[in-house]
């Protein structure tokens, strides 16, 4: 194993790591969001390196060859980068949909720490406002 | 001529970008356009079912061949679940289409529409990554709908359960999509029939990998044990139709794609009965769980939810137990889930409709005295979902316990007796409730465009459990889709 895909897979795996931490040990719901994003880091950098070959160009063809007079054959697989742009567009998605699930949280019981279910906890404060 | 199943997926897309547009000028005609929507789809789905024959309706779109292209592969399975989906949307959406302009009611709609999109494209998708967008699709509706308030007031939004299902469907689709990069990269290929057919050069650790990962990814978005921790939550504060929606078609969707995975794709890579093994385990402890914290739950929301995830606890062991006879079981037992649950949850909203607070035991004495047709709807879905004659449930569980005793598996057997008996200890509480002379004589209001869909829906029920015949033709093609590969890959072009 290479150096460059001993950094990346370690990348991979430490990035995971914090994230499901970070999910499974916190209530707050901003740090909650946070380690989703990481976790999410982790997963488009896995989904990346999956195409990636070392040595290779990238995946643009100039004519009959790939960018730098490369054969065809020698360029990285250009699918993973598609899909990887996909899925940070979607993340942002879910990241602000989580985002407006939190600042709702917030205004009905004034407080990010997601607690145990309760009608008190959500009707109250919005009948008072 | 068979229509192209791509429309199932354009119409809903368009018809929502339509919605904002067309509301700006009047929120009249905007609000009926998720439901014609709705019945469109359900429309073409009703016709996919009928075509689909021996073989699946595909289509690839832009005109690149699979696996270029993205394929959509309806098998009938897939046919008769987006149907079944679709048919839940619309039963849904209906009362609030009729209060038009009040508080949340378009809003609600849309995400209805949105909601069964995402689950009919992961039902009928063939392609892995196409997987992952419809189950974002999914997420997100859900998400919303999880959040709106019961009757469509614009207090006691339900921020709690709402953040819950964020968070965790956020973590889930994040797993699957790391176990879609580590198959892509062991065999190249998105397009899950092809996938299918390299399943040999996948190596077994990126298999079990992927599997477990797919799992859990999954599991939480079909409530099975011990993933579920969020779905009470969901169930407890939200109104009836978000109440259905993830018990008909957020957690169906996350099943047959499991499904699909485990047994189409990844089975033969790994090899050997564990995939089969620790689905089924699941199963059973999902549903005993499910059942028993039903038979618990005070608020008639959470028993209900818990009866769900007792449900797809049930239909996914059904699956996994892996005889062809138990396969059409599990059919039919979703098929039955799918009708009646719906029906029930209505009820218990009308039971409790105007309340604050928990829906309890109490608020649906006299049901039947108070409103006939409540009464005689309640107690019909209620029956159903037992699996009292005649009703595909029924069918489902005799299938079932027939399947186990040639197969010796007596575990199963005795673990869905005994489910059975604690889900026959609360039913029976509600019928026995509904049943009982009324103490306050509040009149119970059922608008006819509650009553119809109800009325369609046990009628179904009955016909189906009357007739099981009718689906000879696509319980057996849904056998041959997870007893044999091949027919999958046969399906999907490769």
């Amino acid at each position: 194993m290479e150096v460059t895909e001993l950094v990346v897979y370690g990348s991979i795996l430490l990035l995971a790591a914090v994230g499901i931490w970070g999910i499974l040990s916190r209530r707050n719901l901003i740090k909650l969001i946070l380690s989703l994003t990481i976790l999410e880091t982790a997963v488009n950098l896995l989904l990346v390196s999956v195409g990636y070959i070392s040595g290779r160009s990238a995946p643009i063809v100039n004519g009959d060859t790939g960018l730098d007079g490369s054969p065809i054959g020698e360029i990285v697989d250009p699918l993973p980068q598609a899909l990887v742009l996909t899925a940070i567009v979607i993340g942002l998605a879910t990241t602000a949909i989580a985002l407006i699930v939190a600042v709702g949280y917030y205004r009905s019981t004034g407080t990010l720490e997601l607690k145990s279910w309760s009608y008190g906890l959500t009707n109250e404060k919005e009948v008072r406002k | 001529m068979t229509v192209d199943p791509v429309l199932l997926i354009v119409i809903p897309l368009v018809a929502a970008f339509l919605v904002p547009m067309v509301s700006l000028f009047s929120r009249k005609i905007a609000s009926f356009i998720p439901l014609l929507a709705l019945l469109a789809m359900g429309g073409l789905a009703g016709h996919l079912l009928l075509s689909t024959g021996d073989t699946a309706v595909t289509s690839t779109t832009g005109g690149f061949d699979p696996p270029w292209g993205i394929s959509l592969v309806v098998t009938p399975l897939g046919a008769l679940v987006s149907a079944m989906m679709i048919f839940v949307g619309i039963f849904v959406s209906l009362p609030s289409t009729a209060k038009v302009g009040k508080g949340y009611e378009l809003w609600y709609n849309v995400f209805v529409m949105m909601t069964v999109t995402g689950g009919v494209g992961m039902v009928i998708t063939g392609d892995l990554f196409n997987l992952f967008v419809f189950l974002e699709i999914t997420a997100i509706g859900a998400t919303v709908l999880a959040v709106l308030p019961r009757d469509g007031e614009t207090k006691g939004l339900n921020w709690r359960g709402a953040a819950s299902y964020a968070i965790i469907s956020s973590v889930a689709s994040f797993l699957i999509l790391a176990a879609i990069a580590l198959l892509y990269g062991a065999t190249s290929t998105l397009n899950m029939a092809q996938m299918a057919q390299r399943a040999g050069d996948i190596p077994s650790f990126v298999a079990g990998t992927a599997f477990l990962l797919m799992f859990v990814g999954f599991g939480i978005e079909a409530e099975i044990f011990p993933l579920n921790g969020w779905a009470p939550d969901v169930y407890r504060g939200s109104r009836w139709g978000t109440a259905s929606i993830f018990s008909g078609v957020v957690g169906k969707a996350g099943l047959i794609a499991l499904l699909r995975i485990a047994f189409i794709i990844l089975g033969p890579a790994i090899g050997g009965t564990f995939p089969a093994d620790l689905l089924m385990w699941a199963g059973l402890a999902t549903f005993i769980v499910g059942e028993a914290a039903a038979f618990t739950s005070k608020d008639l929301y959470r028993m209900l939810g818990f009866s769900s995830i007792g449900a797809y606890g049930l239909i996914l062991a059904a699956f996994a137990s892996g005889s062809e006879m138990a396969i059409q079981a599990g059919v039919l037992l979703m098929l039955g889930h799918m009708l009646a649950k719906p029906i029930l949850f209505s009820m218990i909203d009308r039971a409790g409709a105007g309340k604050r607070g928990d829906v309890t035991l109490s608020d649906l004495e006299g049901l039947g005295r108070r409103s006939t047709m409540s009464g005689v709807l309640f107690v019909g879905a209620a029956l159903a979902m037992l699996g009292m004659p005649p009703s595909p449930t029924f069918w489902g569980k005799v299938m079932l316990f027939s399947s186990a005793g040639t197969e010796g598996q007596w575990a199963l057997a005795v673990i869905v007796a005994f489910g059975t008996l604690l889900e026959a200890g609360y039913m029976g509480r509600l019928i026995w409730k509904v049943m009982s002379p009324a103490k306050e004589e509040r009149k119970v209001e059922l608008p006819v465009l509650r009553l119809l869909p109800g009325l369609v829906a046990l009628g179904l029920i009955m016909l189906i459990g009357i007739q099981p015949a009718l689906l000879n033709d696509v319980l057996d093609r849904a056998a041959e889709e997870f007893m044999d590969r091949l027919n999958y890959i046969d399906w999907g072009g490769f």
